[in-house]
């Protein structure tokens, strides 16, 4: 019998559709980010390299945890960049005030900026869940607000003088050869993961976002959890902010700006729905990886930071048009 | 009138008082029961008793009073007036927790699932077993397991419930109670998406839970369940409860009697047009859903009737034939033209028209006005050069107003504001505007008052006769027994039987419903 | 006997509560405005800064026109200010080019500008309607790349000089019998939507797709064409809008348009368009435009700094939101 090999390309794309099904849009996108930079320029797969694409890619974790919570219970923030110039202002001015007290200014400046982002996911929190209104005018007004006291604090020029200890710990310090981001990441998906699958209260997010007349009716309160939920999200997103003024070095009254926009975008690359009700933790975490490795990939091969927006926005639309092309096969 | 139900006995089911029920006494009593809202009294002074181990079955007209009375009882609502004893204990139920405590469970029509959680999740939504901070996972999954078994769901409690079929989705909906100590467990419309083998079981089930002294309230419009599984029936109406019967008497003309006050015969006018040419013919036609090889043909003067159990393929000919469905292969003509793209754009143009039967979401412009909702569809009537003419656009949307009897302030009353049956006469209106061909109906007179019903079922037969061609879905055996020419039964997708209905009676339709043997009452 | 004193504050309420309904929030907002900056400094009220207000107002509103479109459509578009600069670079740019040719090189300047207006809005109408991609992704993903596609080609953010002095002389700062040129296209504009919305199938079939999708299909309303076009029209609307304001500026530069996203949705909801489609009514929105810049030129003329105007913006912003929520609840 003749054994034909021609129907090659067309098992091909079988085989595609079958891993677009079963595991979503982010291998596609991570293997051809690999093979497109990894050829352009080989010192991107080089050993070095990607250790330096880890520790940048926890900021963008964290912060893509954070936006999945509030993506999940089918909101979104959008505050989430200015929140964290504020929280770099505030923190810094906390602890260069308070410098005449070594180690108190550093715990408390730290205490402070996580403390703002809870405020600020407090207050996103308060307004959408008590007044019912859409997440996503309520986090882009707050980040007018968040970013205009950002300014306002800081009269629109960085803070210096931090102390070295903040900087050399949590910025570039390590732990048994570990980043210290790095561990602090760790910990925290380990605290996400236990908080999504093991709690009632990782349960009831995934309900509110998927079903919320069913949740009601099953007696979650809406008002209780979706405030709970910004809130977290807010604490996470000091979190971010205390470590990523930490990396900088000062306290940067635009830092995060692009933030929304990538944790957004990671998060969806991540298969977490924009509907709300779906997505797995580890799929925004390989999500946020993806993004960083391709932000660190137009870096190596020198593409300006403006054409890098440019790009990222691009692959989130052809990440979400082939989201919907799987939808549609399965 | 014979016991039907005795005619089509099948050794599983035994639908008569067994005396033991009797004995056991009552596990719900509600009497006196009233309940208003601004505008309406959804419940007078309503009597109604629940036996341990009984299936007591509640019909009613939409409007009725039938699920006002089991949220009353679910503790959703609070009665203004009245008592209720549960095990001879008077309680209040304030909220759906304190039912629950009682052992009162609710499964409802709309599904209270979450799609993108899994069976397991779902069971213990709100209501997590924990072992301190954590979830109890192990101790949830084994009591899952063990309600899934016992009713028999062939299905992955780690599936998601967006991936079961919707037949298994409304099981899940009730199995999940399962897992708590039930006394009472109301059943809303429960085999609406369930195919004849599913519905076995589920009988299969009530009949284990019988036997454990669960009372169950089921609420149900379809004679042929109701007859397989009630022990006794109560009727409300306006919101009384107008009789309680033993199944035996509960026949469809007669319960149609107690639900609408009137007898059959003054609520369907006579058949009075006569079919003439071949107007629309479907050939081969299946669908992505499911449908298979459908053909038919429909003749202008003729109302062709589709009967079938939900889930047999009558919902999905309409939807499919309109293009609302993706069509995979098949030809439909009309009036001898092949028509080539079919959607629904394509098909209004061609002067066929769909009336769904969820008016809410797919069959009025909620936000809009009685008179856009008549004319949008329609717009190109109203255009001269491109503008619209509004004064010839009132003037027709009060003419179309008037010919139904549409009761609004004006035309420009938003529709959300009409009542059900108002309504669902400004969808009908606006099939009116152009000529119409072929009327595709889909549960018509689905939510709506026995008054209007009867005046919709006029203006059906009016259509008739000016030579229209009317496809008319229904539920409900009464409607297709008494107002239309022909009846197509569905079956597992396909077509099963067609009728000449001066042929058929319930009986038959409701055995080729089912797939048993059918025997034509009078052969021709 | 029985008097109506008591009656009185309630029915006051009751009076307040039906125009609310009616009419929104916005007349009260907008005699807020009025009052508070009038008496903080007079000069607000005068005719002269009126005057200067209506003309601001002017571009806000081109661009409301397209965001109300797009809101009632079921939808919004977040992409009208990077949409904006990428219009007034690419327009300045080729007026600078075309530099040897006068007259031509503003009629061309002026037709491409409008041009990637309705190129962008092209696209984000074929994301939505086609691919089925949400309105608010689609549009701010492509906000963001026409953002850095204008970045781009201005090396980074230049600004693009030399624009034809007739340009600006006309459709910056000229007038037509004492009526400044740009209030004039904008009053034929909200004309010609006016007309479009309650005069034609399609003003009509847009109000049905926003406010009932699924019925709007089965009505036979093609929806995804509709759909496509309304974006279209949003991006006709914004290049015309882009272009006006080159004119008035003289210069293509990148930080044009960088509030329109936010400050067209909060003067169309604060006009009474709804967020959730099918709502709304033009003159609102067209009044919403003129409060919010009512609202910049009095923060302005009371000295507020502009972190502080920016902060402003975006509690009004909540504040709408929240106030079109309860005023659906009322209905």
């Amino acid at each position: 019998m003749v054994k034909s090999l021609t129907p090659n390309p067309q098992k091909l794309i079988e085989l595609g559709k079958a891993v677009l099904i079963r595991a979503g849009v982010l291998p596609f996108i991570l293997v051809a980010i690999l093979v497109i930079f990894g050829v352009w320029n080989p010192v991107f797969l080089s050993s070095a390299n990607m250790f330096m694409v880890s520790r940048s890619a926890t900021y963008l974790i964290v912060l893509t945890l954070a936006q999945m919570l509030a993506l999940l219970s089918a909101g979104l923030d959008l505050s989430l960049g200015a929140a964290i110039a504020l929280i770099s202002v505030v923190s810094a001015m906390v602890m260069v005030a308070l410098q005449a007290y070594p180690g108190v200014d550093v715990f408390v400046g730290v205490l402070a900026g996580i403390g703002v982002g809870a405020l600020v996911g407090a207050t996103n929190g308060f307004i959408i869940a008590f007044f019912q209104v859409s997440p996503f005018l309520v986090t882009l007004g707050m980040s007018y607000i968040a970013l205009a006291l950002s300014l306002t604090l800081s009269r629109g020029v960085p803070i210096w003088g931090l102390p070295g200890s903040f900087v050399d710990t949590l910025g570039t310090g390590t732990v048994l050869g570990v980043a210290v981001p790095v561990i602090v990441t760790i910990l925290l998906v380990g605290v996400m993961y236990f908080i999504l699958s093991w709690t009632r209260f990782g349960h009831n997010i995934y309900a509110l976002g998927g079903n919320p007349e069913a949740a009601i009716r099953a007696g979650i309160s809406f008002r209780r959890y979706t405030f709970l939920t910004y809130m977290t999200v807010g604490i996470l997103v000091g979190l971010a902010g205390v470590m990523l003024t930490a990396r900088v070095g000062y306290g940067e009254p635009t830092l995060g700006l692009p933030m929304p926009l990538l944790s957004i975008a990671a998060a969806v690359l991540g298969g977490v729905s924009l509907l709300g009700g779906e997505g797995k933790l580890y799929g925004a975490i390989l999500g946020a990886a993806a993004i960083t490795l391709l932000r660190n990939g137009m870096d190596v091969v020198g593409i300006s930071s403006i054409v890098q927006m440019v790009i990222v926005g691009v692959v989130l639309v052809i990440a979400l048009a082939l989201e919907e092309y799987r939808r549609r096969l399965r | 009138m014979e016991n039907t139900a005795k005619s089509m006995n099948q050794p599983e089911y035994q639908s008569s008082l067994s005396p033991e029920i009797e004995d056991k006494g009552y596990v719900v009593r509600m009497i006196g029961i009233s309940k208003s809202f601004p505008g309406t009294k959804a419940l007078k002074s309503v009597n109604f008793d629940l036996k341990r181990g009984e299936v007591h079955v509640l019909v009613g007209e939409n409007g009725a009073g039938k699920s006002t009375l089991i949220k009353v009882l679910s503790g959703v609502y609070q009665p203004d007036a009245g008592e209720i004893y549960i095990n001879e204990r008077k309680l209040t139920i304030k909220n759906p927790h304190t039912a629950r405590s009682e052992g009162v469970y609710t499964a409802y029509q709309e599904l209270s699932l979450v799609p993108q959680m899994t069976v397991l999740e779902n069971f213990f939504l709100g209501a997590e077993l924990q072992r301190g901070l954590m979830l109890d996972k192990q101790r949830m999954r084994k009591l899952a397991q063990s309600a899934i078994d016992t009713v028999g769901l062939p299905i992955d409690l780690d599936s998601y419930i967006a991936q079961i079929s919707p037949a298994h989705r409304q099981m899940v909906e009730i199995a999940r109670h399962f897992i708590q100590k039930i006394r009472v467990l109301i059943l809303d419309e429960p085999t609406s998406a369930l195919t004849s083998e599913e519905v076995r079981k589920l009988f299969g089930v009530i009949k284990n839970l019988k036997e454990d002294g669960v009372g169950i309230i089921y609420i149900s419009h379809r004679l042929d369940e109701v007859k397989q599984v009630g022990d006794r029936a109560s009727i409300l109406r306006d919101g009384e409860n107008v009789a309680t019967i033993g199944i035996e008497k509960a026949t469809e003309d007669y319960l149609i009697e107690l639900m609408t006050g009137r007898k059959v015969e003054t609520i369907f006018p006579t058949v009075a047009s006569k079919p003439g040419n071949v107007l629309l013919e479907v050939e081969e036609l299946s669908t992505e859903e499911g449908l298979k090889n459908v053909c038919f043909q429909l003749h202008a003067g003729e109302i062709l009737g589709f009967g079938g159990l939900i889930g047999s393929g009558k919902e999905n000919i309409g939807r499919g034939l309109f293009g609302l469905e993706k069509i995979t292969t098949g030809n439909i003509k009309l009036g001898g033209k092949l028509l080539h793209k079919i959607d629904p754009s394509h098909m209004t143009k061609e002067g066929i028209v769909y009336i769904p039967s969820d008016r809410h979401t797919e069959g009025l412009l909620s936000l809009m006005t009685v008179r856009e909702n008549i004319t949008t569809p329609s717009l190109g009537v109203f255009e001269r050069y491109r503008v619209l003419q509004k004064g010839y656009e009132r003037h027709r949307a009060e003419e179309l107003t008037h010919r139904l009897d549409v009761r609004t302030p004006s035309i420009e009353t938003i529709v959300a504001k009409l009542s059900g049956g108002n309504q669902q006469k400004v969808v009908v209106a606006r099939s009116l505007v152009k000529d119409t061909k072929v009327f595709i109906f889909h549960e018509l007179t689905r939510g709506i008052d026995i008054g209007t019903k009867i005046e919709i079922y006029k203006f059906v037969q009016e259509l008739a006769k000016q030579g229209a061609g009317i496809i008319y879905i229904s539920s409900e055996l009464a409607e297709l027994l008494n107002l239309t020419h022909r009846v197509i039964v569905t079956r597992d997708s396909r077509i099963a039987d067609v009728f000449d209905t001066p042929n058929i009676n319930e009986e038959i339709l409701l055995r080729s419903y089912f797939g048993w043997k059918v025997e034509e009452k009078m052969s021709n | 006997m029985v008097t109506n004193s008591i009656p009185n504050r309630q029915r006051l309420i009751e009076l307040w509560k039906v125009v609310f309904i009616r009419v929104g929030a916005l007349p009260f907002i907008l005699v807020g405005i009025l009052v508070i900056f009038g008496v903080w400094n007079p000069a607000f009220l005068s005719s002269g800064n009126m005057f200067m207000v209506s003309r601001s107002a002017t571009y806000l509103i081109v661009v409301t026109l397209g965001q109300m479109l797009a809101l009632l459509s079921g939808g919004l578009d977040l992409s009208v200010g990077g949409s904006i600069t990428l219009i007034s670079v690419v327009s300045a740019m080729v007026m600078v080019a075309l530099k040897a040719y006068p007259g031509v090189d503003v009629f061309v300047g002026v037709l491409t500008g409008i041009g990637v207006g309705a190129l962008v809005g092209a696209t984000n109408g074929y994301l939505i309607a086609y691919r089925r991609i949400a309105p608010f992704i689609a549009t701010f993903a492509m906000g963001s790349i026409a953002n850095g596609v204008c970045l781009i080609i201005t090396g980074g953010g230049l600004p693009i000089f030399g624009v034809p002095g007739s340009f600006v002389g006309t459709l910056g700062r000229g007038e037509v019998l004492g009526v400044s040129v740009p209030i004039i296209v904008t009053i034929l504009l909200v004309g010609v939507m006016y007309f479009i919305l309650s005069w034609t199938r399609f003003g009509r079939y847009i109000y049905a797709l926003g406010g009932s999708r699924e019925a709007a299909h089965v009505m036979g309303i093609p929806i995804r064409r509709y759909t496509f076009l309304t974006y279209v029209i949003v991006g006709i609307l914004v290049g015309l809008a882009g272009v006006m304001l080159l004119a008035r500026t003289g210069a293509g530069e990148v930080t044009l348009g960088l509030e329109m996203p936010l400050l067209s949705i909060a003067a169309a909801v604060l006009g009474g368009v709804s967020l959730f489609g099918g709502e709304g009514k033009l003159y609102g929105a067209v009044l919403g435009a003129v409060a919010i810049i009512l609202l910049r030129v009095g923060m302005d003329m009371a000295r507020i700094g502009s972190f502080v105007q920016m902060a402003a913006v975006g509690v009004v912003l909540i504040m709408v939101v929240v106030i079109d929520r309860y005023r659906r609840q009322m209905v």
